[in-house]
């Protein structure tokens, strides 16, 4: 393989969801493009990727440099008193996506993990007390992931947020809808059972 | 050639692959350290998902491959979830601590049952640990015994002498062990630097080595003694294992800014030179008596939120008498 489309397919092979054999595929097509169109068109999108994007200085989430805090923090209407704490932004598309939340988001970046070699440091803890302190926060939703060390980050988080005098929730784990009783964890519905709901 | 084994694990790690795919790193007891790879974990109909989970113990069965090739995981049955494991996070944060130290000292695919039946158990016990700081300690002493690197406590690593041992014997990570003082000053400027360790500390670790069942975990240290043991016993680890532990420190931090006394005791960290020596951080003068570990308090971070007044739930108030015995 010659150096320029090794290269290519090196780095291409670093981005999630890629493979080695899936990163020689596109950089063979774009090597393959004749008039350049695509090519020309992919430096112009990822340059404008990276003088353009930026993450919001208050949520943590990805927004344009020009709108800085993002559309969803400067909303009006908003519900200003409730944040939802997520891991990744890509939690907060998830979120948004399904509807139901209309308060403001706060992305912390990461969880308490040593095998991923992130401490409270990493993660946008400090940001997150901060915004609830001079935001005047009513209540925060934790919303992390559900395995072990999600579950003990939003334990750390509550309790320091208790500390805060303001009140901590977090999102309830059940059955997924369409799924079949019979076909679920024995983990999943104990916490079904035990955070069932009144009809 | 693939073969289709049956076998018990413990997740150490996931990593993801793909969109809904991930490789799980497994601690297991029959084939040691070993990844599989769970296609489609993540999709809400998988027959995998929430039948394993970090720190818990599974039943799983899966297509071995040659050498330390990735396995493909085929069935996967949670049996033992730890809950209390997410419900209490200074608990969590010692497991994954743990976690990391076994994904750096075990080969992969090298079966060690007795390594594997203390972490289970150690995992089991850990859930009600009053000080999970303590309880790791304890466990990473326990690792390195069993992996035939366990310092030398009960007689100097240099001379082989049982006693006298001075008060305040010297640990030095290099010399394997407690150092007299007379190979002590021998070694001054050989081989890395010498942590002094106070009476009371060398006392409970004979009481640990000497404890039965990894189910009895030891009553918590203060923490004017357990934070210069854990340091101690870090540098040791790092010394031993030609690596670092990022995480245990990440970790540590953590644990210890719950902890009431948090700005007290602590030590600057301890590195390794190019030649995989402890570095030298302060002059013998400087150390003096537990100095090492004395000199380094950090103060309040200016981010720090205001929770003070009302610590977390990780190291309880220390006790007013040292604990020299465990339950057998």
């Amino acid at each position: 393989m010659i150096e320029p489309l090794e290269r290519l397919i090196e780095v291409l092979a670093r981005l999630p969801g890629l493979g080695r054999r899936s990163a020689e595929r596109i950089a063979l097509r774009l090597a393959r493009d004749r008039n350049r169109a695509l090519t020309d068109e992919l430096i112009a999108a990822l340059t404008e990727l990276r003088t353009r994007v930026a993450q919001c200085r208050l949520c943590g989430g990805i927004t344009t440099a020009e709108a800085n805090p993002c559309a969803i923090c400067t909303d009006p209407r908003r519900d200003p008193g409730i944040l939802c704490v997520v891991e990744d932004p890509a939690d907060i598309a998830a979120i948004e996506a399904s509807g139901a939340f209309t308060g403001r988001y706060h992305a912390l970046l990461g969880r308490l993990s040593a095998v991923r070699g992130e401490g409270r440091h990493h993660l946008r803890a400090d940001e997150l007390f901060r915004r609830v302190e001079s935001e005047h926060i009513e209540e925060v939703v934790l919303a992390l992931d559900t395995d072990a060390e999600s579950e003990a980050t939003a334990r750390w988080l509550a309790e320091h947020l208790a500390a805060l005098r303001v009140k901590t929730s977090r999102i309830a784990c059940g059955l997924p809808v369409g799924s079949g009783i019979a076909y679920s964890d024995p983990q999943t519905l104990e916490q079904a059972i035990r955070r069932r709901v009144p009809l | 050639m693939s073969e289709l084994v049956h076998d018990l694990g413990i997740p150490l790690r996931f990593t993801p692959w793909r969109t809904t795919s991930r490789y799980v790193h497994w601690f297991t007891r029959e084939h040691g350290r070993i990844v599989t790879l769970i296609r489609g974990a993540l999709r809400p109909k998988s027959f995998h998902l929430g039948q394993c989970d970090l720190f818990a113990t599974s039943d799983l069965v899966f297509y071995r491959r040659a050498g330390d090739a990735i396995h493909l995981l085929r069935e996967c049955r949670l049996l033992r979830p730890r809950p209390s494991l997410r419900t209490r996070w200074a608990a969590a944060s010692a497991a994954s601590a743990a976690a990391e130290l076994l994904l750096r000292a075990l080969p992969p695919s090298a079966p060690h049952p007795r390594l594997y039946d203390l972490t289970s158990r150690w995992l089991d016990a850990l859930g009600d640990a009053p000080c999970p700081e303590t309880a790791l300690v304890w466990f990473e002493l326990r690792v390195l015994d069993l992996e035939g690197l366990g310092p030398k406590l009960d007689r100097c690593a240099g001379c082989g002498r049982t006693h006298p041992l001075p008060s305040e014997a010297a640990f030095n990570p290099a010399a394997g062990g407690l150092l007299c003082g007379q190979c002590r000053a021998q070694r001054a400027d050989q081989r890395g630097i010498s942590i002094p360790l106070p009476r009371a500390i060398l006392d409970a670790l004979s009481a640990w080595r000497h404890a039965g069942h990894p189910t009895h975990l030891p009553a918590p240290l203060p923490p004017r003694l357990l934070h210069p043991l854990s340091d101690a016993v870090g540098a040791f680890l790092r010394f031993h294992l030609h690596t670092t532990l990022p995480g245990r420190d990440l970790m540590l931090e953590v644990l210890r800014e719950a902890s009431p006394d948090r700005f007290a005791l602590r030590p600057p960290p301890l590195t390794m030179d190019s030649n995989g020596r402890v570095a030298k951080l302060a002059d013998a003068q400087d150390l003096g008596s537990c100095g090492a570990i004395r000199g380094g308090s950090t103060p309040p971070s200016p981010t720090r939120p205001a929770v003070a007044g009302s610590p977390p739930a990780g190291c309880p108030p220390p006790p007013t008498n040292i604990p020299t015995e465990t339950s057998p």
